[in-house]
């Protein structure tokens, strides 16, 4: 009896600080979403409207910059799971002497500020005369974007057990067919976790992104900044924000559908 | 001749774990590498198979030497100890997965699926997923796999350690019979004596790296050529003793409490050398009157019981104690402190040479 009291306030506890966590989550979505619709930017948001959507649909540069960000990291999704991919396949599988060295340079992006990667690459591409902001900004999100694919293709990989790829070619597949039929399956929700990170990080870079930048290639984010930067203080940036909830939404849910949300980013569910 | 190792040789880290290994398996054969862990037979497998390069020898399949050769290019089957199922695939997409690469027709593919999956009894469960399948299944599952593409060389490691007792029992007579009846000629690795006796026609007892004997079950059991193999498969008393004489092809040999033991001996001791005599818990007989030599007086001290087997803890009147394994029916029934005879056939004795000391 006493154990199924104990056993019933730590359930509730439990519940307790889970709604504790939703709410903390949530809190800024709606706020944002509250204003976007308020007449003026101020909390408690005051009034009703939808002119800020509308402003921001009037504005070219809004959409440019969402077009631009949306390709970049699609693209940024594509080269960096490719390479990140490979270098993990290295790290994991075929251990050699500077195999700790490597590890360390491909991580390294993650423990330095933003800032110092924008401007040493702005530097390096000015000096060596590369010019196209959008092959720069690739260039810049696939560095960033890199550490975290192959930590997670890594961990991804090493719950691969070695026995099947060698089961595979003891059956007669050489290394090419094991890769595609046995090893690439087994890794898929890591594959889409990585991709999900990639896509994510890309999106929403701003800091180093900003020294790479020309007038005809911006990215949303640093779109939006230089619009508040211009005096834009108003509820429009809370508009352009809110208007990426409902496919990012979308999007969560067909993932979490089709290869499973938690599964593809390594979170255990809580049954 | 399937399979011949000339003098393979690999070293990791500076040690050799396979040290000038060399062996023939004749076809049919059902051939077993026994060791305890870390001899050296999984990595033997491996080499065999193509997942380890050797450093040094040659490895042939049928002939053709293929110590460079890639796994693929190999044709050997490998059962796994973890049997190594692909969890994407199904049944039946992972007992057609080595003929796929082998070019062989769909119609083909299937026939030869449906075939290999009723050679292991398992017809019927082609689009259950590994995961579906109890343990023992999931082994006939790799064995069917492993089978369907008809190998040169069928290579098992281990593959009965993960399940129950009662199972493994099982598994070892329906694995010997579709061996038989498929007439692959196998190298079966493990640990565990009893398997390899069973299910053998020949074996090879490796430590540190290196065989120490070859052979029949038989031959191995009861000739065994040194103190490890003897050890190995099974359990020994064992006596420090001297050399004292030489009676045309016995040896006869006292030990430090005063017994004298003879011995059919292949190597002629020096007389007055160190000796260990070593002789099997299962050749030490109990009896109730002397008939013969190496007969001596006691009385029992205790009893284990096995179940099919018991085994007593005897006292011999100079305080000495050795144990005797016998079958557990009423005639070898034996009471505490009960007066008895033990002894010893001279050609069942093994002696190896001593310590130095003393």
């Amino acid at each position: 009896m006493e154990y199924s009291i104990l056993d019933n306030v730590g359930r509730k506890l439990v519940a307790l600080v889970r709604l504790g966590v939703i709410c903390i989550l949530v809190a800024p979505l709606l706020v944002t979403v509250l204003l976007s619709l308020s007449k003026s930017f101020t909390f408690p948001p005051s009034g009703f409207t939808f002119g800020w959507y509308l402003n921001f649909l009037d504005r070219p540069e809004f959409i440019r910059g969402l077009t631009t960000s949306i390709v970049l990291a699609a693209s940024t999704v594509i080269v960096s799971t490719a390479i990140g991919s490979g270098l993990a396949f290295v790290l994991v599988r075929h251990a050699f002497k500077g195999t700790g060295l490597l590890k360390g340079l491909v991580l390294s992006p993650v423990s330095l500020p933003r800032i110092a990667c924008g401007v040493s690459l702005f530097l390096l591409f000015v000096n060596i005369g590369v010019t196209g902001a959008f092959l720069e900004l690739l260039a810049l999100h696939v560095i960033i974007t890199c550490p975290y694919v192959v930590s997670v293709l890594s961990a991804s990989l090493a719950g691969v057990d070695e026995s099947l790829e060698q089961a595979s070619m003891n059956l007669g597949a050489n290394r090419y067919q094991t890769f595609l039929r046995v090893t690439l399956p087994l890794i898929r929700p890591g594959l889409v976790a990585a991709a999900i990170f990639a896509f994510v990080v890309s999106f929403d870079e701003v800091t180093a992104s900003t020294f790479l930048v020309d007038a005809h290639t911006t990215t949303y984010p640093v779109v939006l900044f230089s619009y508040m930067e211009r005096g834009g203080l108003d509820p429009t940036v809370a508009a352009g924000t809110s208007i990426l909830l409902a496919p990012l939404l979308v999007l969560m849910f067909i993932l979490d559908r089709y290869v499973g949300l938690g599964r593809a980013l390594g979170i255990w569910r809580v049954s | 001749m399937d399979l011949q190792l000339d003098r393979v040789t690999k070293t990791f880290g500076g040690v050799a774990a396979v040290d000038e290994v060399s062996l023939e398996v004749e076809e049919t054969t059902f051939f077993s590498l026994l060791g305890p862990s870390g001899c050296g037979k999984t990595t033997v497998l491996k080499m065999i198979a193509g997942f380890v390069q050797p450093d040094r020898g040659a490895i042939y399949i049928r002939g053709d030497e293929v110590s460079r050769k890639p796994p693929y290019k190999r044709n050997t089957s490998m059962v796994f100890q973890s049997y190594a199922l692909f969890p994407h695939l199904s049944v039946f997409e992972n007992v057609a997965f080595g003929l796929r690469y082998r070019g062989v027709s769909q119609e083909d593919r299937k026939r030869r699926v449906g075939q290999a999956l009723e050679q292991v009894r398992l017809s019927g469960h082609e689009r259950r997923y590994p995961s579906q399948l109890s343990g023992g299944q999931q082994q006939r599952v790799a064995f069917a796999r492993a089978i369907v593409t008809q190998p040169a060389l069928l290579l098992l490691d281990e593959p009965l350690s993960n399940l129950d007792l009662r199972l493994r029992q099982q598994m070892r007579q329906e694995l010997i019979n579709i061996q038989k009846s498929v007439r692959i000629t196998t190298v079966y690795v493990t640990h565990d004596q009893g398997e390899a006796f069973s299910m053998s026609d020949k074996l090879a007892i490796m430590n540190g790296g290196k065989i120490v004997q070859i052979g029949s079950p038989q031959e191995i059991f009861l000739k065994p050529t040194s103190e490890f193999v003897l050890k190995f498969v099974g359990e020994t008393n064992v006596i420090d003793c001297r050399a004292t004489a030489v009676q045309g092809d016995e040896t006869v040999v006292r030990s430090d409490d005063g017994l004298e033991f003879h011995v059919k001996n292949r190597a002629q001791p020096q007389i007055g050398a160190r000796l260990k005599l070593y002789f099997r818990e299962e050749q030490l007989q109990i009896k109730h009157r002397c008939s013969n030599k190496n007969c001596f007086p006691g009385v029992v001290m205790g009893a284990q019981y096995f179940g099919a087997m018991l085994t007593y803890t005897l006292r011999l009147s100079t305080g000495r104690t050795l144990r005797a394994t016998t079958v557990n029916t009423r005639s070898n029934a034996f009471v505490l402190d009960q007066p008895i005879y033990v002894e010893v056939d001279p050609e069942d004795c093994l002696l190896v040479p001593g310590d130095s000391r003393g």
